[in-house]
């Protein structure tokens, strides 16, 4: 039933290289990553084998490289040295806008939906495929980019209404409260199609309500099948909503585990809120 | 008078058709171009070659012609927008315009050198002569509504809806799988494309053709019809192009000297700097978005949100 | 020989070039403000003062004045435009804007009130030719190119050493946040702007003297200054010079060898390619900045 499901949100031709959600091929594999701004390292030697159709939580003090960790697995940043397999082929640091076409999708800890665009064109937008966004296209073969535009619409309500945001589909990005512009940024990774989603810090300035209402999304995209990694602060939804958990300093991984493992070492709680 | 008034009604048209596309280019990639006036004077020569040669004057030949010319053009020189924006690419196209125009004067056997080309037959479309005023307000009208007709296309499609996007955050269209550069090389061509056509008419119009009227300062002209108008919206460029391109006859009309264009266009952009960023028509539109915000949250805020989703 | 004179020609252009380039680099460089009517401003100067005299030796009072007028020029230019804007908010492409209208209103007007026609200082002392070997020289070129190199070299030892240089830096490196806030900002780059354009007034004025220039010349002033600074590396007087001198030798070339209709042509496209493969200039500051 949940495969069903999940095979709403991708069309023809348009996450070609994802049969994911059935196991195997878009693994997310990073390799020795390193990277330093200047002087400082900021990611000292990262190797995480991502675990499919399972909820990760990248978790570890400010500075650690989390969102670094983001910027390099989801393109655009080049490392230094190491290598990010997406689907087997070697992504990295390959333009954000080639991975994320391959079915691997990143949040913004600010949000970033479009807010001169309504929320179901924000999706719309994501949803779209190369060929609808031709310009030539457009002017020389008007009905057939209407008729794909149409098919991305309908992605594009899909997405809209699995995060809850159905009835207000036709609004401004930029009027929703901040709540439900989380829940958009996460819908537009759905339209895009992705099978792996990279969130950062989806529950940050949220209030209980709307963290609660998130971690519904989430616990219904854990159990469709996608994977996960989730940079989190709110050490609930971690525990949570996540199987495992890497902590982070520094670059390094320190620890890895089930949360209440990790969070059972006392000498990450400190380097974590100590100080 | 008659005369007076459909000779600014065919300049407003030729000059907005001319414009419309540079609108795009500057209010969404938010990118100055000042080679605009070259690919309009390579659409006019385009014509004045064709019709002085004797090869043709019918406009159904002669514009797809310039559209091919003025679209490769503009590509070659919209293609460093890959690597340059900003003020890199003001002066790039500066340097584009400057080559564009002295490499056409100094193509003699080509251009006519400095003078330029004068004299040729009338336009005509399959055999029909367009001679009068009027027969060119009949032809400038049509091709001015389906330019208008393809950008307002343009803009409701997803392409348009991913130069919403581009103008607000790059980094996230990117995310989205869309590459801005790619979007702003396209408006790019096609803004110089209209150019050209508009360069076309123009030029059947005068019948003369002249490099010098397509210096730099032309160019000037018209990224400022664009930033007058305001460059956020389609009927932005309409007013700028109405205002700035009849000026001289106005001015011609109270006896004033002819430097008072620049004055006035001077004057205009400061204001506009100072005073309204989105130029004229960013007055009206910035009022109808601030509405429609204003609505739409003060809807949310009734609305009772609703749990979970309708899965 | 005949190549050595090309060569030395080039070198005097260059050195032209290099002032009129070292005024912009130094306003663009602290200010990030692309100044389009550099140019037309330093022309307004030069106007006034034509008006003074043209030849003998009253034109040497003139062209003082005019440096004076110039330095007042570029100072209120700030104060009247540029300052005000900044404190409106409005971000560059606006302030842009504004500067290109500066421009425009400049053209028109500079030509309404003078005569369009060309005008030159003479000045028999300056332009009298005397020969080392075979080599024609005038006082002329070897004031432009003592005066490019002393005014770079005591512009780089002030931004260097000096207080106000100091404190220019710490505008430079951040523009929003730097330490030097409030009044002394201002002054500072009130300061900036006035000497940048008596740095190009002097150029100009050279350009006058050796040749004639037209009430359009600001446009190309411009844009030549800017391309100088954007092909050497925005903000690196070392890189801005290199690109000015090989400019003046490359178009002197070129006007001989190919043709004077195809000189600048051939210059322009040198500048196209040379930005296209090294879009940070040819001297990086920029990755010095952003470390």
């Amino acid at each position: 039933m949940t495969a069903e499901k999940a095979l709403v949100f991708s069309r023809a031709g348009h996450v070609s290289h994802s049969t994911g959600r059935d196991g195997g091929s878009s693994r997310l594999v990073a390799r020795g990553l390193f990277k330093r701004f200047g002087s400082q390292e900021v990611i000292a030697g990262f190797d995480h084998d991502l675990e499919p159709g399972v909820v990760t939580g990248l978790v570890g003090p400010n500075g650690a490289g989390k969102t670094t960790i983001f910027n390099l697995l989801s393109g655009g940043l080049k490392p230094d040295s190491g290598t990010v397999t997406f689907a087997d082929q070697d992504v990295t640091g390959r333009p954000m806008h080639v991975v994320s076409r391959m079915g691997l999708g990143r949040s913004f800890q600010d949000v970033r939906v479009f807010p001169a665009l309504d929320c179901l064109d924000n999706c719309a937008l994501y949803a779209q495929t190369v060929r609808e966004t031709s310009l030539v296209r457009t002017l020389l073969m008007p009905r057939s980019t209407a008729r794909l535009s149409g098919v991305s619409r309908q992605v594009a309500t899909e997405a809209v209404e699995f995060v809850g945001l159905g009835s207000k589909k036709d609004n401004l990005a930029g009027s929703l409260s901040y709540a439900d512009q989380k829940l958009l940024a996460i819908a537009r990774l759905l339209a895009i199609g992705a099978t792996t989603l990279l969130l950062d810090e989806p529950a940050s300035g949220l209030d209980r309500r709307g963290v609660e209402k998130l971690m519904e999304v989430i616990r219904r995209l854990r159990d469709e099948g996608r994977t996960i990694l989730l940079i989190e602060h709110n050490l609930d939804v971690v525990r949570e909503m996540c199987q495992k958990v890497l902590f982070l300093d520094r670059g390094r991984v320190l620890a890895e585990g089930t949360p209440d493992d990790v969070f059972a070492r006392t000498e990450l709680a400190e380097l974590y809120f100590g100080a | 008078m008659i005369y007076i008034i459909q000779t600014i009604v065919i300049y407003s048209l030729t000059y907005s058709i001319a414009v419309m596309g540079l609108s795009l280019v500057v209010g969404y990639s938010q990118i100055f171009v000042l080679s605009q006036a070259a690919v309009f004077g390579v659409g006019s020569f385009t014509y004045a070659v064709m019709s002085s040669r004797n090869i043709t004057s019918d406009l159904l030949i002669v514009i797809p012609v310039a559209i091919v010319i003025g679209g490769l053009l503009s590509l070659v020189t919209g293609l460093p927008l890959f690597r340059l924006g900003g003020d890199y690419y003001i002066v790039a196209s500066l340097a584009f315009q400057y080559v564009i125009i002295q490499g056409l004067v100094n193509w003699t056997s080509v251009s006519g050198g400095p003078p330029g080309l004068f004299g040729f037959s009338s336009p005509s479309i399959l055999g029909w002569n367009i001679t009068s005023n009027m027969d060119f307000i009949y032809v400038l009208v049509p091709i001015l509504v389906l330019a208008l007709g393809s950008l307002l296309w343009v803009r409701r499609m997803p392409y348009g809806r991913a130069l919403v996007a581009m103008a607000d955050d790059e980094a996230a269209l990117a995310a989205g799988g869309v590459k801005a550069d790619s979007l702003r090389v396209g408006v790019f061509v096609l803004a110089g494309t209209l150019a050209a056509v508009a360069g076309v008419l123009f030029t059947s119009f005068l019948n003369v053709a002249s490099p010098g009227d397509y210096g730099i300062s032309e160019s000037i002209l018209m990224i400022s019809m664009v930033l007058v108008g305001g460059s956020r919206s389609l009927i932005g460029p309409f007013i700028g192009a109405l205002f700035l391109s009849s000026l001289p006859y106005w001015l011609n009309l109270v006896n004033w000297s002819v430097y008072m264009t620049g004055v006035v266009t001077g004057v205009l952009l400061l204001l506009v700097a100072f005073f309204l960023p989105d130029g004229v028509a960013g007055l009206a539109t910035s009022w109808v978005h601030r509405r429609r915000m204003h609505e739409q949250s003060r809807q949310a805020s009734s609305v009772e949100p609703s749990l979970g989703g309708q899965s | 020989m005949y190549y050595l004179q090309v060569l030395i020609n080039g070198l005097v252009t260059g050195s032209i070039y290099g002032l009129a380039a070292l005024g912009f680099n130094l306003i663009y460089g602290t200010t990030k403000i692309f100044h389009v009517a550099y140019g037309s401003v330093i022309m307004v100067a030069l106007y006034l003062v034509t008006s003074i005299s043209l030849t003998g030796s009253t034109a040497y009072w003139a062209v003082g004045a005019g440096l004076l007028i110039s330095l007042a020029l570029g100072a209120l230019v700030y104060a009247i435009l540029y300052a005000p804007l900044e404190k409106l908010g409005r971000p560059r492409p606006i302030i842009f804007i504004a500067s290109l209208g500066l421009a425009t209103l400049i053209e028109a007007v500079i030509p309404w009130i003078y005569s369009p026609q060309p005008l030159s200082f003479y000045l028999p002392s300056l332009n009298t030719v005397f020969f080392v070997g075979h080599i024609a020289i005038s006082p002329l070129d070897v004031a432009a190119v003592a005066g490019s190199l002393v005014l770079s070299l005591s512009l780089w030892a002030i931004i260097k050493w000096s207080k106000f240089g100091r404190q220019l830096r710490a505008i430079t490196s951040n523009v929003e946040l730097g330490s030097v806030m409030g009044a002394r900002r201002g002054l500072i780059l009130g300061s900036v702007f006035a000497i940048g354009t008596a740095i190009g007034f002097i150029g100009l004025t050279m350009q006058t003297m050796s040749s004639s220039v037209t009430p359009v010349i600001d446009v190309s002033y411009t844009l030549i200054a800017a391309m100088i600074v954007l092909g050497g590396g925005a903000g690196s007087l070392v890189g801005s010079y290199v690109v000015a001198l090989a400019w003046g030798v490359i178009q002197n070339g070129a006007t001989l060898w190919v043709s004077a209709d195809w000189a600048s042509v051939i210059v322009y496209v040198a500048f196209l390619v040379l930005i296209l493969i090294r879009p940070v200039g040819l001297v990086s500051s920029i990755s010095k900045r952003t470390l």
